[in-house]
């Protein structure tokens, strides 16, 4: 009975001594259609982290707007501006040991159009 | 017993898709208000819960673009933690605005001259310490637009001067 609790504690991103942490809570991503696209604008991907040890402390940022910048960080032909559309968000959960080290990442996967 | 544990697991399918069925919710799911625990002795907090943001299609033709604007709205709680590990005797209390409407708010008041945002991202920002001090922020982070500002109305055409006798 004592595991479900533990499990939701290990992947809820939170430390019962210390939390600062970012989460992801809604994005409304563009369409093709309602952005300036072209059929050569590039796949981006970003990823953004946050992270719990021993359910005691959670720190990090698996922000939506972390992970974008990150994707515009490492858009190809170097860093650029631009917005993203046709974007599949992810979630990516690792945890080890019962969630003694768990790594919350969320994932951005799409296309770069011109802002 | 095989048979009745079966039976017990094709009844209670049903249920089980009626209550994880996706987008069949129409009420409101409060989860982003700051949890609370222990004995609550106050709460007043606003939290996020829904907002159709405009994509850059809806942007104007011929508006100004900002690249990012960023508002930031907060819920608070703080915990009197007891001696009892466990206990529920915690007094606790829990307060503040994190609401859209204050980040939205707070967007405008640092940018005046914006119309409008959109692509927004909309992030939690949870920090606790020892279980004693809580905070739960709503970030909105978006791209804004200024619609060109309309030509000032033009001043009333003097009345002709009156004809000499």
């Amino acid at each position: 009975m004592l595991l479900l609790p533990l499990l939701a504690a290990a992947t809820s991103a939170c430390g019962i001594l210390y939390t600062d942490a970012k989460v992801p809570r809604g994005w409304r991503t563009a369409s093709p259609s309602e952005v300036k696209s072209s059929p050569d604008d590039p796949l981006v991907q970003g990823e953004s982290c946050a992270h719990a040890v021993l359910w005691l402390v959670a720190w990090g940022d698996s922000s939506y707007d972390r992970a974008l910048k990150d994707a515009l960080q490492h858009a190809p032909g170097g860093p650029r501006d631009g917005i993203m559309y046709d974007v599949r968000s992810d979630l990516k959960v690792k945890a080890y040991v019962l969630g003694l080290y768990t790594k919350e990442c969320t994932v951005l996967n799409g296309k770069l159009a011109k802002p | 017993m095989k048979i009745l544990l079966a039976a017990l697991l094709i009844a209670l399918l049903p249920a089980a898709g009626w209550a994880f069925g996706e987008g069949d919710q129409d009420n409101a799911d409060p989860t982003d208000m700051i949890a609370p625990s222990g004995l609550v002795v106050y709460y007043d907090s606003s939290g996020p819960l829904s907002f159709v943001s405009m994509t850059p299609k809806d942007v104007p033709d011929g508006a100004r673009k900002i690249p990012r604007v960023k508002g930031v709205a907060c819920q608070r709680g703080i915990a009197a933690p007891s001696l009892l590990v466990g206990s529920t005797l915690d007094l606790s209390a829990y307060y503040g605005d994190g609401s859209y409407a204050k980040a939205l708010r707070q967007i405008k008041k640092d940018n005046p001259e914006i119309s409008g945002i959109y692509d927004v991202r909309v992030d939690l920002h949870m920090f606790s310490i020892l279980g004693v001090y809580h905070s739960q922020c709503t970030e909105v982070t978006a791209r804004a637009f200024v619609l060109p500002s309309a030509p000032p109305p033009s001043p009333p055409p003097a009345p002709a001067p009156a004809a000499k006798p």
